[in-house]
């Protein structure tokens, strides 16, 4: 009996050696050999977390630099000061609140259909909250990389206005070091290529008209602000461009989307021929929108199909595609402000392309983390799923982008995040954690 | 004895690493089996033989054997690059098991037996990364088996049982849906029954006094669930025609086969040791899907490769009469995952599996038996990514499962069935 005993205490002392919880272990954070004290975020709408059609409250909470400063409070992060709006349906700039979903009727149907609507709560006032800085970040809607150091820039740039030191007199960059950064990100350059693509490519009117800015220019300002950023002994990371031509923006109205049965064809072909442009026609099954171009020449009415290499914009009234024949009739070709063309898409893709090497170069030089945005918006494109969540680069149904087709929601802006984080990690040795994508929300439904 | 203790000890030490009767299946189909590793192929102690080996029913004296566990299973989730360790909610299971057996002629024996081979339960905490992969499962099964038994001569029987097997099964996730009306999350809840029929056969050969060699097979049984129930919950009105708010669906679960060898020696009067061999056929579940009764844009049939090999187990018991009405026993097992590399989802969280058990059997009187037994399991951690749902990361589980059983004898005159 004794035995048994013992052998019974025996097994009793086996079972507990093993513990009955798995104990897998939480990893020590750590900065590595970077200093996330005083971090300051430098960039443009993508920074300030502009996400459906407008700067607003809660889209600047879910920005990638909030994420961020999330994650370097881990590791010896301080305070991150953000600009805040009040709280509300946010601004564009010109009053225009952001986007939400709704129920729209469309035009050629008695069923209403969800689909991007203005915030029926209005806009929110630009606030001057120039007393409450120096800010964290300096994310300013609009800044394109030639900007960030044009003194003068501050006074056009309502968004910028409403935070820094001296309209007029302070510059993204000067913001930036009033904080005396112990860590930067830098992420600039979109804009000198993005507006001119959204806006259609059209020719300027003036000189704040967008066009492309000058490679030589962007790298010119880039290397600027790195210098001035890391004299000081600050460490950073420094974004490339993504490639703006795969944003829902320019791919979610297809080119090819006047559909036709043989006999609307003819109808169509019978049309043109009457209106003296028989050099163009029409067939049976998907045929290109017809879209202006003046390379097209007279006798086609300086018009032709759009063709794969064109883009056709998301601001393009969808009534007016469904039923109002644009695109279509041929005193209805699309105008150049809703169509990227072949020739504007590469002209856009090799600015990009010039930017980008020369960010590389600055990151090398200056010893910098290098985040390639242009490559995740690629794997975005072609789609990945994470956590059981299929994400690509569709408008909507994508999970990845905002209402306004351009900017990220706040799961994309978590994928920046990470992208940040991963590049900091592998260049400082930091061991910084991922931001869990699938906590913060994707698009949201009426 | 406190050698053996020992040593047993170290080899589950050393062999952590490596970690159990893989899948879904849930070894615990007898107490005094249980507490020996869960051999009893070439074993037959008690009525739980018409499970473990129905021709051993030859060689156990008429009774009735009721037992049942309390099983704690826990898992803990550590996703890569984060520094997030999510565990699950706590959970216990009953698996159970009732056997009976009577003499149909001198040499035939009729046994019935009720028990819960398959199954697995995980409930995720609500903010886990994976809960639009899933976020709690539940899948039990009876198997009702009347079973004869054929004593050809004094050393070897033939035994086989018909197997009717009834299970349900629950599976819930959220839908990566956000509604403007706040936060109820959106979810889709799969409820069903089914149902299906098997066979396993075995024969049994006491070579010695001292040597039994056993040998059986369980044939696969394939649960066919019919008119289950889909729910999708807290769906945006927006959205109510691509998630219909009820659903049926249908599924056909493979509860896969397995061969088994084990014999048992008597080393001295005291003292007894088993090994048991299994192997499993899972490479019967190679794909779990969904046929929906109505589908849409977002609710299509599916199916989804699990793709699962077939894996073995080997299994080591000891039984010591330690006296006239006390027997102690403990064992040891090697389990290997049948889920590979890439296929490692959170329904079954599976890796190679080490077991320790223990367990003791009390002579109450001539007629009552009183059993105990205790079941430790390590399911290796395992680092991986799924291809099907990317999640990426550690997993690790434990199991504890305490049990205890009655046996009562019909037979006062036996003298042999107590071990």
């Amino acid at each position: 009996m004794k035995k048994v005993t013992y052998i019974l205490y025996t097994a009793g002392v086996m079972m507990t050696l093993f513990s009955c919880k798995p104990n897998l272990k939480q990893n020590p954070v750590s900065s590595g050999t970077a200093d996330f004290s005083r971090y300051v975020a430098i960039g443009n709408s993508l920074t300030s977390g502009y996400a459906d059609g407008a700067l607003y409250k809660d889209g600047q909470v879910n920005s990638y630099p909030n994420m961020l400063a999330t994650q370097f409070r881990q590791a010896g992060g301080g305070d991150f000061n953000i600009p805040y709006m009040d709280a509300g349906g946010g601004n564009d700039g010109s009053g225009t609140p952001r986007r939400i979903l709704g129920y729209v009727m469309p035009c050629n149907s008695t069923t209403p259909t969800i689909s991007p609507i203005l915030d029926p709560a209005g806009f929110t006032a630009l606030n001057n909250v120039a007393a409450g800085g120096p800010y964290n970040m300096v994310g300013v809607p609009g800044a394109r990389a030639i900007d960030a150091t044009f003194p003068l820039y501050s006074a056009f740039n309502p968004f910028l206005q409403r935070f820094c030191q001296t309209p007029g007199t302070s510059t993204l960059l000067s913001e930036a070091l009033r904080v005396n950064p112990t860590f930067f990100t830098l992420f600039l350059g979109s804009n000198d290529v993005l507006l001119y693509a959204t806006g259609g490519a059209v020719p300027p009117t003036n000189q704040f008209s967008p066009t492309i800015s000058d490679p030589a220019a962007v790298q010119a300002a880039l290397t600027m602000m790195v210098d001035s950023l890391t004299k000081t002994g600050a460490k950073g990371a420094i974004a490339n461009v993504p490639d703006v031509t795969s944003i829902p923006y320019f791919t979610t109205i297809p080119w090819n989307g006047v559909v036709l049965t043989q006999g609307k064809a003819d109808t169509l072909n019978a049309l043109y021929a009457g209106n003296s442009l028989p050099g163009i026609t029409w067939h049976a099954g998907a045929n290109g929108f017809m879209i202006v171009d003046s390379s097209a020449g007279l006798t086609n009415g300086f018009m032709r199909h759009a063709t794969a290499s064109d883009y056709i914009l998301l601001t393009t009234p969808g009534d007016s595609l469904s039923c109002g024949m644009w695109g279509v009739y041929p005193n209805k070709p699309l105008k150049d402000q809703y169509v990227l063309d072949a020739v504007e898409a590469l002209a856009v893709s090799n600015a990009t392309q010039l930017y980008n090497s020369s960010i590389a170069s600055i990151a090398s030089n200056y010893n910098i983390a290098h985040v390639d945005i242009n490559a995740l918006l690629k794997t975005l494109k072609s789609g990945f799923i994470y956590n059981g969540v299929t994400f690509n680069a569709s408008f909507v149904t994508g999970g990845a982008f905002s209402l306004d087709g351009v900017h990220p929601n706040p799961r994309g802006y978590s994928f920046i995040a990470n992208e940040f984080i991963k590049a900091i990690n592998t260049k400082y040795k930091s061991t910084l954690p991922l931001v869990n994508t699938i906590q913060f929300n994707g698009v949201i439904f009426p | 004895m406190k050698k053996i203790s020992l040593l047993l000890l170290c080899c589950a030490t050393l062999s952590q690493q490596k970690s159990m009767a893989g899948g879904f299946k849930v070894a615990l189909q007898g107490q005094k089996q249980t507490g020996m590793a869960s051999v009893g192929v070439g074993y037959a102690q008690d009525a739980a033989t018409i499970y473990f080996n129905p021709a051993g029913l030859s060689f156990v004296n008429n009774q009735i054997n009721a037992g049942g566990n309390l099983l704690f299973p826990s898992t803990s989730f550590f996703e890569k690059g984060t520094n997030t360790v999510y565990h699950t909610a706590s959970q216990s299971f009953t698996p159970f098991s009732l056997y009976g057996s009577c003499n149909v002629s001198k040499s035939i024996k009729f046994g019935m037996g009720l028990y819960t081979p398959f199954g697995t339960g995980v409930k995720y905490p609500t903010d886990w990364s994976g809960r639009y992969i899933l976020h709690q499962i539940n899948l039990q099964t009876i198997f009702a088996q009347p079973t004869l038994s054929w004593k050809i001569s004094d050393h070897f029987s033939l035994g086989a049982g018909l197997i009717y097997a009834y299970g349900n099964v629950l599976l819930e996730k959220d839908i990566p849906v956000t509604s403007d009306k706040g936060d109820a999350v959106a979810n889709a809840q799969l409820k069903g029954k089914g149902h299906g029929f098997g066979f396993n056969a075995g024969a049994y050969l006491k070579a010695t006094d001292n040597l039994s060699i056993g040998l059986t097979y369980h044939s696969r049984v394939n649960m066919n669930v019919n008119d289950g129930k889909a729910t999708f919950s807290n769906i945006p009105a927006g959205l109510t025609s691509t998630f219909p708010p009820s659903n049926t669906f249908s599924t056909q679960l493979a509860l896969p086969g397995e061969v088994d060898f084990g014999f048992s020696y008597k080393i001295v009067q005291d003292l007894t040791v088993a090994v048991d061999f299994n192997h499993t056929f899972w490479s019967s579940y190679d794909s779990l899907g969904f046929n929906y009764a109505v589908n849409t844009s977002a609710v299509t049939d599916n199916k989804s490769p699990r793709l699962y090999e077939n894996a073995s187990c080997i299994r080591f018991g000891a039984q010591y009469a330690a006296s006239k009405n006390i027997s102690v026993r403990a064992g040891l097992f090697f389990d290997q995952t049948p889920v590979r590399d890439g296929y490692v989802s959170p329904e079954l969280p599976d890796n190679n599996k080490t077991g320790l058990t223990a367990g003791a059997t009390f002579k109450l009187d001539q007629s009552f038996v009183f059993d105990i037994s205790l079941l430790y399991e390590n399911v290796a951690s395992r680092t991986q990514k799924n291809i099907e749902t990317g999640l990426d990361g550690t997993f690790q589980t434990r199991v504890i499962a305490p049990g205890i059983g009655l046996t009562y004898l019909f037979n006062r005159s036996s003298k042999t069935t107590i071990k």
